[in-house]
């Protein structure tokens, strides 16, 4: 396992980049360690043939005919730091773009300008007013508050039909019990 | 160019752009063709041979060369003027290169790649002698191969590092990686080398059998 360690630092040697410590650390590996001493001996034959590759020679006149192929590609091409420049179909993709959110925007405020006016007493109300109204409009007479605690009783009963929950009282007020309990007991004290 | 050890060559010198160099740039920005052309006419020689090593293909390694320069000026904005224009032409030269191989997916077989093998210093072969002679070509050829047939990552450090004799911190600079990941290749790609070639390395070693 430790010659792993000592393989990259020879790798890192040959290229100059091992440390005086390290350095030092490897020469008394290597005194010791057939094994790394034989691979750092092929990885210098390695190194030594792959430094001996060189450029290919170039047959004559091949740089200059590059040469000549880059000039003419410079002028049909793009101008100099043009590669920042939006081409024509990506300018005219955004125009599209704004166009359409334009049209969306005067379509939703046509609709909220000409939509048909609500009167106020078809206003969605809240329960508590509701209840107000509703008792304000009872007032003194009693056979509609009767009426009005019929129908409300009738409703608690349906509840309390429609609840499979045993718990179900747990979730009621006092008054709300007590309720039930004139409706079960048809009006007298328990 | 040599081994690495030789220092990062071309690149170091190209830390401080000479004045003439700079006012070429900054005309070219300005949109003078010519000045671009004068630029392109100093370097394309250097990057088309850098591209080679990677391409092993001459015909694709003008086209690359026509399309890192056509590139480079289209890009002239972003270049900071305080740069080497070599080294930030370099840069696309390679990062052009590693995507063409990416694409192509496989790599050709090379077709004029040559080396010089005259002064390898073989122990325990006289240099020069026939044996020797035959052995360093065999393992020249064997090598070659082996560098094509190395995972692009390992290769392109190979390249810049052993080839083109750059640092780490170039290498790493001009790959976009850090300089621990250059360190990690070059170790994974001596390794996987000296695997594939370890008979003919362990011949050379002891001389001819």
């Amino acid at each position: 396992m430790a010659c792993r360690k000592y393989e990259r630092w020879i790798s890192d040697d040959m290229d100059g980049r091992l440390s005086d410590k390290r350095r030092a650390a490897l020469r008394r590996h290597l005194e010791e360690c057939e094994g790394c001493r034989s691979y750092k001996e092929n990885l210098k034959i390695l190194q030594a043939e792959a430094g001996k590759f060189r450029e290919v020679a170039v047959r004559a006149g091949f740089m200059d005919a590059l040469g000549r192929r880059l000039e003419e590609g410079l002028r049909s091409g793009p101008a100099a730091g043009s590669a920042k420049t939006i081409p024509l179909a990506g300018r005219w993709k955004w125009v599209w773009a704004g166009a359409a959110v334009f049209v969306l925007a005067l379509a939703g405020g046509t609709i909220l300008l000409l939509r048909p006016k609500t009167p106020p007493d078809l206003w969605p109300v809240s329960y508590e007013e509701s209840l107000a109204r509703v008792l304000g409009e009872i007032g003194e007479d009693a056979d509609l508050a009767e009426s009005f605690d019929q129908v409300l009783q009738a409703s608690i009963g349906e509840t309390l039909l429609q609840a499979e929950n045993p718990t179900f009282w747990e979730g009621l007020g006092e008054d709300e019990i007590r309720l039930m309990e004139l409706d079960i007991t048809n009006g007298r004290e328990i | 160019m040599g081994a690495s050890n030789e220092g990062s060559g071309d690149h170091e010198r190209e830390a401080g752009p000479d004045p003439s160099e700079r006012g070429l740039v900054a005309a070219a920005r300005n949109g003078s063709m010519e000045a671009f052309s004068t630029l392109a006419g100093l370097y394309q020689e250097r990057i088309y041979h850098t591209i080679l090593r990677f391409t092993r293909d001459p015909e694709d390694a003008g086209d690359l060369t026509q399309e890192t320069f056509m590139a480079a000026y289209r890009s002239l904005r972003s270049f900071r003027q305080g740069a080497g224009f070599y080294t930030w032409i370099y840069r696309i030269a390679v990062n052009s290169t590693m995507n063409f191989l990416k694409k192509k997916g496989r790599e050709k077989n090379r077709t004029e790649f040559r080396k010089d093998v005259d002064s390898i210093s073989v122990p325990g072969v006289p240099p020069g002698s026939p044996e020797g002679e035959s052995m360093r070509n065999e393992l020249g050829r064997k090598l070659e191969e082996a560098v094509d047939g190395l995972p692009l990552p390992f290769r392109s450090s190979f390249i810049l590092v052993v080839h083109e004799g750059m640092s780490h911190a170039d290498a790493a600079g001009v790959l976009g990686c850090s300089e621990n990941t250059v360190s990690w290749r070059m170790h994974k790609a001596r390794k996987l080398l000296q695997r594939k070639l370890k008979p003919y390395l362990d011949e050379v070693r002891h001389g001819v059998p």
